[in-house]
């Protein structure tokens, strides 16, 4: 970059951080201004609807409910003790962080590739962005039956692999549990990858432009281009979509049980399925309760320790 | 807001959201709620899993014809969500009337489990109850005598062939262990496989065991599952093991379709239909399965599964099938028991089983087997059959082990002894 086109950058830069900052007064006035009691009504109701509810529902992890019998006794902690005991909560602990760590990462980057696709100039763009984004409004069940009829022994990915002459990849997609774990990911990925793209696709669209030209004239690639200029911007999107996917990827229940139901074994058990089974196929409620608190515990505190670490970023979120 | 106080109640908002999705997880579909009576019609809320639903609404149409002014609302959903809206509907006494219940026990809705809690009304009055097999009695009463359910059905488990199919290839079903084998070579041969097995399903991984053991285990020693209970008896330590090597056997002998875990139940039917497998284990409700998908004059028999090599030692799981109770909170429990009563009825019950392709449980003169079901109404009439072994477990978590452990086999990540004292384990959490 050319010292001269670096202070057309810059001048340029420094101009929208100053148009930027220009009125905080009276934003932050505006802000102020806003009664916090406006909160009370949505408070209460979800103080009555959810938090008190929760909180019931937690406290039966010290019993031992079966979530039927009207009878139930004290029994301390004792649920959490069995759940440190039980290898396949520990295996289902495991193939959920494999699952929420592959998600955010694939999900995210091909999320971004596409939006930096449809954000370019190409004549298809707008067709392209409902394409990609059509999955994730499809429910997740129906996406899982899809893809369990299309990854099936005789289904069209084997059939389409044959064809192409790659019979020598043919596999038991959802029959061998190493391969059935990564089949759900790229399934989540294939329904949510458009989901990521359109929230990267607004992040860049608040790129500025005379920024993008200012780096272009100072003679920087597409490459240098996007890490120096868009990317910064990008941190907000960014954080926002790592939170989702970590999160969603944590609490993935639908595509799970029914491409899989945590199977062959217990092969692609996540820590929901294994709630669900043991609450209400197991008439084990309490100790489902007991795993549930566990992972609402994972996941506050991984979405908080993100949330924390990419705030602190330069150009993240607040 | 400032920043620390979201940052304080963002991740407690999400925790709370969390648990409170998992702990008042409910699900409307199955809906209805206690019926309503009252003015000139009265009106019955009916429960059940999609599996009957066309045996119930034929039922149900033949009762409000016969009883002017009543309406039947019956709520339908699959099986697993059936468990899970019926059990919070329970709790939260919003349960309709009348409910599908499970004979015995191992089941999340099972009578043993549903019972005890204080949810069921007690039907020791109805006439019916006099009629009942000896055989049906332990998996619909309790140990003082209470009957609990009104068992509709009787159903088994053997293998569904495609008749048609087998008559294209020149094969008869084997009615011996060797025969059996050699069926499986013989269907190789001629580019079918013997059997599908859709083991992704995780409840079909269950239906070999089933079949198997009655010859295997309980033929010889009635009372096993008595000495289980008395802790006389374990899993590992019985012709369980026996019925689970072969159960792999067949595996190896290459009885099965290739990739039987990534198969699901839905696709062995049409594999069956199709003639691509000649058979498929399976419940008699896969019969009409069976026939639904196959081209027109495909004959489909149910048909025993031999497990030795001495014909007059093969028996058959066949056990209570279809069974309903009553709500003890029913809005109108008159109209429930009349429902119940019109159902348990031999007109009622031979619409029901017609339409559901089963037996009746309480047999009658008025019914007529249809052809594909001919040798299970032998074996039930002849005494060779026993109850479905998860109807006398002690809890849920046993059947859902051996799920679990029979797909671990196929996959060969478990072996047989493992996988049997695992069942023992689950068995013994009582």
């Amino acid at each position: 970059m050319s010292a001269a086109g670096g202070a057309a950058t810059q001048a340029a830069s420094g101009e929208r951080a100053a148009s930027a900052t220009a009125p905080p007064g009276r934003r932050r006035r505006r802000r102020s201004a806003v009664p916090w009691w406006f909160v009370v009504p949505a408070a209460v109701f979800y103080v009555f609807a959810v938090a008190w509810p929760s909180l019931q529902g937690a406290a039966l992890s010290l019993t031992d409910w079966d979530g039927l019998s009207q009878e139930r006794s004290f029994v301390g902690l004792a649920q959490f003790e069995r759940l440190i005991a039980d290898s396949a909560a520990t295996g289902a602990i495991w193939n959920t962080l494999f699952i929420a760590v592959g998600i955010t990462v694939l999900q995210n980057l091909v999320g971004l590739l596409l939006a930096l696709g449809v954000h370019s100039k190409i004549k298809s763009r707008n067709v392209l962005r409902v394409a990609l984004f059509a999955p994730a409004v499809i429910t997740p069940v129906a996406v899982g039956y899809l893809w369990q009829f299309l990854l099936a022994p005789q289904g069209a990915v084997n059939d389409l692999l044959g064809a192409l002459g790659l019979g020598f990849l043919q596999r038991s997609w959802l029959g061998d549990g190493d391969l059935a774990l990564v089949a759900i990911v790229v399934v989540i990925i294939w329904q949510f990858a458009g989901y990521s793209m359109v929230i990267f696709l607004a992040g860049l669209q608040g790129v500025p432009e005379e920024i993008l030209e200012a780096s272009h004239l100072d003679g920087a690639g597409a490459f240098r281009r996007f890490w120096s200029v868009v990317r910064p911007e990008l941190a907000p999107a960014l954080t926002i979509n790592l939170m989702l996917s970590v999160i969603g990827g944590l609490k993935l229940f639908d595509q799970v049980w029914v491409m899989t139901g945590g199977g062959p074994g217990n092969a692609t058990d996540t820590m929901s399925t294994l709630i669900y089974k043991n609450a209400f196929q197991f008439n084990d409620f309490a100790y489902g309760i007991a795993m549930a608190l566990v992972l609402t515990a994972f996941v506050a505190v991984l979405s908080s320790a993100q949330y924390l670490g990419l705030r602190r970023q330069p150009g993240g979120s607040s | 807001m400032n920043r620390s106080l979201r940052s304080t109640l963002v991740p407690g908002a999400l925790a709370l959201a969390l648990v409170g999705a998992t702990t008042a997880c409910s699900s409307d579909v199955a809906g209805g709620g206690a019926a309503g009576g009252g003015g000139d019609g009265q009106t019955l809320a009916v429960a059940a899993t999609t599996n009957e639903q066309a045996a119930m609404d034929a039922v149900i149409a033949d009762f409000e014809e016969a009883n002017p002014g009543v309406t039947v609302n019956a709520t339908y959903s699959a099986l697993d969500q059936y468990q899970t809206t019926t059990r919070t509907q329970l709790s939260s006494g919003t349960a309709p009337d009348v409910l599908f219940v499970w004979p015995g026990d191992g089941n999340p809705v099972a009578v043993d489990v549903v019972a005890p809690a204080g949810y069921l009304e007690d039907l020791s009055d109805e006439e019916w109850v006099a009629d009942l097999p000896d055989g049906i009695r332990p998996v619909v009463q309790d140990t003082e005598g209470a009957t609990w359910i009104a068992p509709i059905s009787f159903s088994g488990i053997g293998a569904v062939y495609n008749m048609t199919a087998l008559e294209e290839v020149g094969l008869t079903p084997p009615e011996t262990w060797s025969e059996l084998l050699q069926f499986c070579a013989d269907a190789q041969e001629q580019g079918r496989s013997a059997f599908a097995l859709g083991a992704q399903t995780n409840w079909v991984t269950q239906l070999i065991p089933f079949a198997l053991t009655p010859s295997l285990v309980y033929r010889d020693n009635p009372d096993f599952a008595e000495q289980m209970a008395a802790g006389e008896a374990s899993f590992a330590d019985s012709e369980w093991t026996t019925a689970m090597d072969k159960n792999l056997e067949m595996q190896e002998a290459g009885c099965f379709q290739s990739d039987p875990l990534g198969t699901s139940y839905e696709a062995t039917l049409t594999a069956v239909a199709q003639g691509d497998s000649l058979g498929v284990i399976q419940v008699n409700s896969a019969v009409p399965g069976v026939q639904g998908e196959a081209p027109e004059g495909t004959e489909v028999q149910l048909l025993p599964v031999p497990a030795t090599d001495d014909p007059s030692e093969t028996w058959m799981a066949g056990a209570a099938g279809s069974s309903y109770g009553i709500n003890v909170d029913a809005a109108n429990p008159d109209l429930a028991h009349q429902f119940l009563d019109y159902v348990m009825s031999p007109e009622g019950t031979n619409t029901y089983v017609t339409t559901n392709s089963a037996l009746p449980a309480i047999p009658n003169d008025d019914f007529q087997v249809e052809p594909s079901l001919e040798a299970l109404a032998q074996y039930q009439e002849e005494g060779r059959t026993y109850p479905f072994m998860d109807q006398q477990w002690p809890n849920a978590r046993v059947q859902q082990t051996l799920f679990s452990v029979a797909q671990q086999l196929l996959g060969g990540q478990t072996d047989v002894p493992s996988a049997l004292a695992a069942m023992d384990e689950a068995y013994a959490q009582g």
